[in-house]
């Protein structure tokens, strides 16, 4: 019996063997796959001996890290919906935080929109793939964009060196 | 030294959403007398991704004796199969008192529910089922997502009726039934109003005068069996588990083969209901000891009952009693909210460990800053700008200090620092593969402009793990002024008597379930009832319901003032804001969370006095690195060497554990004194011998360890629950949502204690086998729980008859794709890095 993609209702065959997927089949994970993930968990919010995050090959004594902080994002509470976080219906975590943008911190309308709108809107749009349209209606801030076009945004304007 | 290297990163505080409408409460002030019919139902379906209802059966019940019992059935059930129930119901009698109607009913679907309707809604009946959503969406013809107070949840057609072209309509003389899930254990359900309704319809319930109110809506009277266990112990049961724990007489019994319709099913199937409708008497009792008036249809969670008390003693909520408390100090509170301290510290390195717990961490950290003093004060007062007196205090604290409970007292407040390289709480994203956030304790920096709010036992931690005081910007305390007038004495579970007006509610809750094994006058029974009563007690009152936040699921967006670090709030128009629960208060939520991180704290300042360190923490508990004489313990980056050159950390001697535990003895605020609130926990025994022994610990990542022995060969051999050891102790976090290898259905869970068998033989470098079920492919189960979910199916369902379509709470299964293995094409964007979750749902079976 084929699977079901959650996201588009296509159907595929599984598979356990092999490294990659192909066009009809999905590899997904078997017990080991998860097992392995579960044993090498990076556990991050530490850092190792050398002062480095921890990563999946870190053993032995942990200490604390040191983290300047960057921007202050408000939010609501973290708890919502954590079962369906672990079982994967819902697929991001970001999906069950609240996030209350203040425009007084929000990274987005203090930094790089102005930035943004020093530059050719022509070569902000070869550089990210965006439409014009969705580009002039985020700079004039009829509309905000989305957290991953926002990002993408971020990184164009950092890698111009306009921030 | 290190060298420590300082990243730059964002971080996330919780602000205080105000919507300023009034205050939401549904809770009705109304008594409410269990309504004298009772409508017990469940249902049977097909084996297979549809899950049809292939039947069901009922009874329905007038004051505790069964009136009528039948069997019902789906639309189109083959006919073999209908056959089999008509000869079941020739031939078996109902199980009816005498006076009822004693031939076995058998009812198609629209004849069930024409008495579903008669019963729930006219004759307003209570509705009993064990995982009713799933029940009634069997039930159903279609569904929709639901409005209004249910948005987020599912609307269920139940009524229907046929068009002159023959399609299937819904009946809107009837009313619909809502449900909106909250998680496993909970869901809220609740009749929509119908057309044209009868003047009985609105007539309110409980009404007094009997008089038909305008626009009102009966709600219905549902009652999940699975809900209200919960709420009275604080566990998920299966109906099976529900029998045994509350000794029900006929409790449930395990079908042979599921989906196919023989004497032997029906017979099952009407044993369930047998078995629910005795469990709902057995749970409607539990719940009556109680001297508080909350319906058994509204006892939600444990906090439900917790706040019952609350209200039974005179306690208004304090944002209630006191709305003009200023919003600012609120916002600056929450900001400093975080959960409870966990870590690992010593990581996929197997150390010998003596394993403690603090005693009711929330309720012992109450005491001691005695905050049981603002839940009954007739004012809160905000001291303002009071720098200077804090930062005296923090300059004059020792660690000795903090063993004496008066100066808890004095940390009642909040401080706005700037961070530079001080230990505080902080939430961030830090791995770009999991990209959530997380709370964890480290080194913090920031710009005066980012300064940050913080509780104050959080800075004293923060001051006895670096020795310095942060600098402070501003700072606030909270005092209690008075006391509420009405306050009311209580009995808790109807025996122990509680004056919140002159007692420590948190206080006596905690020693009285300490000083049940002395009272005399209770069967075992009752007293291990009344034990886990005042356990759910103490955890419901103590911390969550100053800290509840209800997300609201409309997708309308709201305009919101927030207050968060600054001065001024902000507005913002956002959908799904987190609207303060009834008892919401967060100053009371972040200075007891803050209290228990500052008791994990000060364990751990001990512990490196004594030269020791720890493998990990979690919220009340450590295992701390101890072996019997103590010693130098090979550990990776560890600060000491080994005579083999090895590097290693020391073991504290069991001796040194015990001292430590002693010490912790002096803050105990309960009346025993010789007790500590540092316990040894009982894994660290013998449970045959009551010797302690030694016991050993291996952490990968917070909340992911597994405590354990080796024998005399070194081999890991688990602490697990009746074999050696009082319960189970390896970690099922981040392995929970997946099913049995052996077999979907199965509800083995061994696969994880043999996961962990090999991975602590992988750390101890002994040879391992490969797990036998390692090759097959990891199966999860969910739930069409919102229709959010729903959507992405929605294609599967174009054009088929609600029977055959993938209905709210069926359930799935579900795999993971492996990184780099989804089919080439698909979209990338919704394939996290490390995790993508692009094929997912199937059939069961």
């Amino acid at each position: 019996m084929p699977w079901i993609d959650q996201y588009t209702g296509k159907h595929y065959q599984i598979t356990t063997e092999g490294f990659h997927g192909s066009r009809q089949v999905a590899r997904i994970k078997t017990y080991g796959d998860v097992l392995r993930e579960y044993e090498f968990h990076p556990g991050s919010k530490s850092a190792d001996a050398r002062g480095k995050p921890s990563g999946r090959q870190t053993i032995g004594l942990l200490q604390r890290r040191h983290i300047r902080v960057g921007q202050i994002i408000y939010i609501g509470k973290e708890s919502n919906r954590l079962e369906e976080i672990e079982s994967g219906t819902i697929h991001s975590a970001q999906n069950v935080y609240t996030e209350y943008p203040d425009p007084r911190r929000d990274e987005w309308q203090t930094k790089i929109m102005p930035a943004l709108k020093k530059l050719p809107v022509a070569a902000v749009m070869q550089l990210s793939g965006k439409s014009r349209s969705m580009l002039v209606r985020a700079l004039a801030g009829r509309s905000r964009p989305r957290p991953r076009n926002r990002q993408l945004l971020a990184s164009i304007v950092r890698k111009l060196g306009a921030i | 030294m290190a060298n420590h290297e300082i990243r730059s990163l964002p971080i996330a505080v919780r602000v205080f959403p105000d919507s300023g409408n009034a205050e939401r409460d549904i809770r009705s002030e109304k008594p409410w007398r269990i309504p004298e019919g009772t409508l017990v139902f469940d249902t049977e379906t097909r084996f297979d991704a549809t899950q049809k209802l292939t039947f069901g059966s009922y009874r329905f019940i007038v004051a505790g004796q069964c009136q009528e019992e039948g069997l019902f059935y789906g639309d189109d059930l083959p006919k073999a199969d209908l056959r089999v129930l008509q000869e079941y119901a020739a031939h078996q009698p109902a199980q009816t008192v005498p006076g009822g109607v004693e031939q076995l009913r058998l009812l198609t679907r629209r004849e069930f529910l024409k008495l579903f309707y008669d019963l729930a809604y006219e004759a307003r009946c209570l509705v009993v089922g064990f995982n009713l959503p799933f029940d009634l969406s069997r039930l159903a013809f279609d569904f929709a997502p639901a409005r209004g107070f249910f948005a987020g949840g599912f609307s269920l057609g139940l009524w229907s009726y046929r068009d002159p072209a023959g399609r299937e309509r819904p009946n809107g003389f009837r009313p619909r039934v809502c449900i909106k899930y909250i998680d496993s254990k909970r869901a809220l359900i609740g009749f929509t109003a119908r057309n044209s309704p009868d003047q009985a319809d609105l007539i309110p319930e409980g009404s007094v005068s009997g008089e038909p109110k305008p626009g009102y809506k009966f709600p219905g009277h549902f009652l999940d069996l699975r809900t209200i266990a919960f709420a009275l112990t604080d566990e998920a049961y299966s109906l099976e588990g529900a029998c045994e724990a509350f000794g029900v007489e006929h409790g449930k019994q395990r079908a042979a083969r599921h989906g196919v319709i023989s004497a032997e099913y029906i017979d099952y199937n009407r044993r369930d209901v047998l078995a629910t409708s005795e469990l709902a008497l057995k749970l409607i009792d539990e719940l009556v000891q109680h001297p508080i008036a909350l319906p058994p249809t509204f006892a939600f969670s444990p906090a439900s009952i917790g706040k019952g008390y609350l209200r039974a003693m005179g306690i208004e909520p304090i944002l209630k009693r006191q709305p003009t408390f200023p919003k600012e100090y609120i916002g600056y509170a929450q900001s400093a909210f975080f959960g409870g301290r966990t870590s690992v510290h010593i990581r996929k390195v197997v150390c010998p460990v003596v394993y403690t717990d603090f005693l009711s961490m929330y309720s012992t950290v109450n005491s001691l800053m005695s905050l049981w003093r603002f839940v009954i004060a007739r004012e809160i007062q905000v001291v303002e700008h009071c720098n200077q007196q804090v930062d005296s205090f923090l300059r004059g604290l020792t660690p000795d200090a903090l063993f004496e409970p008066k100066t808890w007292r004095h940390m009642a407040g909040f401080v706005k620092v700037i961070p530079s390289g001080d230990i505080l709480p902080i939430r961030s994203k830090y791995s770009a593969a999991s990209n959530d956030w997380q709370v964890s304790i480290n080194h913090v920096y920031a710009k005066q402009e980012d300064a940050l709010w913080y509780s104050i036992p959080d800075v004293v931690a923060s001051v006895l793990l670096t020795g310095r005081v942060p600098e402070i910007v501003d700072a606030f305390l909270i005092e209690p002024r008075g006391k509420l007038s009405g306050l009311r004495s209580t009995k808790l579970r109807g025996t122990v008597e509680v004056d919140p007006a002159h007692e420590d509610f948190f206080r006596v809750v905690v020693e009285e379930r300490l000083r049940l094994s002395s009272r005399r006058g209770h069967s075992k029974v009752e007293s291990k009832r009344l034990e886990k009563a005042l356990k759910v007690l103490a955890n419901a009152t103590s911390y969550g319901i100053y800290a509840q936040m209800d997300r609201q699921e409309d997708d309308e967006k709201l305009d919101l003032t927030c207050h968060g670090i600054d001065v001024e709030p902000f507005a913002c128009n956002v959908a799904h804001p987190d609207l303060p629960g009834e008892f919401c208060f967060p100053p009371l939520a972040s200075l007891i969370t803050g209290g228990a991180r500052l008791m994990v704290a000060l364990l751990e300042h001990c512990v490196s006095e004594l030269g020791g360190t720890y493998v990990m923490e979690d919220t009340d508990s450590m295992a701390i690195v101890a072996t019997e004489h103590g010693g130098l313990v090979r550990c990776p980056g560890g600060p000491f060497e080994m005579k083999d050159g090895h590097t290693a950390v020391t073991a504290l001697s069991l001796q040194q554990v015990n001292n430590l535990s002693a010490r912790f003895t002096k803050l105990s605020p309960y009346r025993n004194k010789s007790r500590s609130i540092l316990k040894i926990e009982r894994d660290n025994f013998d449970p045959a011998t009551g010797r302690q022994r030694q016991v050993y610990c291996l952490a990968i990542s917070a909340k992911r360890y597994s405590l354990f022995l080796l024998d005399e060969g070194g081999n890991p051999i688990l602490l697990q629950k009746g074999v050696n050891n009082h319960e189970d102790r390896w970690s099922e976090h981040g392995l929970g949502h997946l099913r049995s290898p052996s077999g979907f259905e199965s509800e083995d869970r061994d696969w994880i204690p043999q996961a962990w068998h090999s991975i602590i033989c992988t750390a101890l470098a002994l040879p391992t086998q490969p797990l036998s079920f390692e090759h097959l492919p990891a199966i999860g189960r969910v739930t069409i729980t919102r229709p959010t979910v729903k959507r992405s199916l929605a294609r599967l369902n174009l054009g088929k008859k609600y029977g055959d379509r993938l209905k709210p709470f069926n359930f799935l299964l579900s795999c993971h794709v492996k990184q780099f293995g989804h089919p080439p094409g698909t979209d990338p964007e919704k394939i996290s890095p490390c995790c993508a979750l692009r094929i997912r749902f199937d059939a069961l079976g």
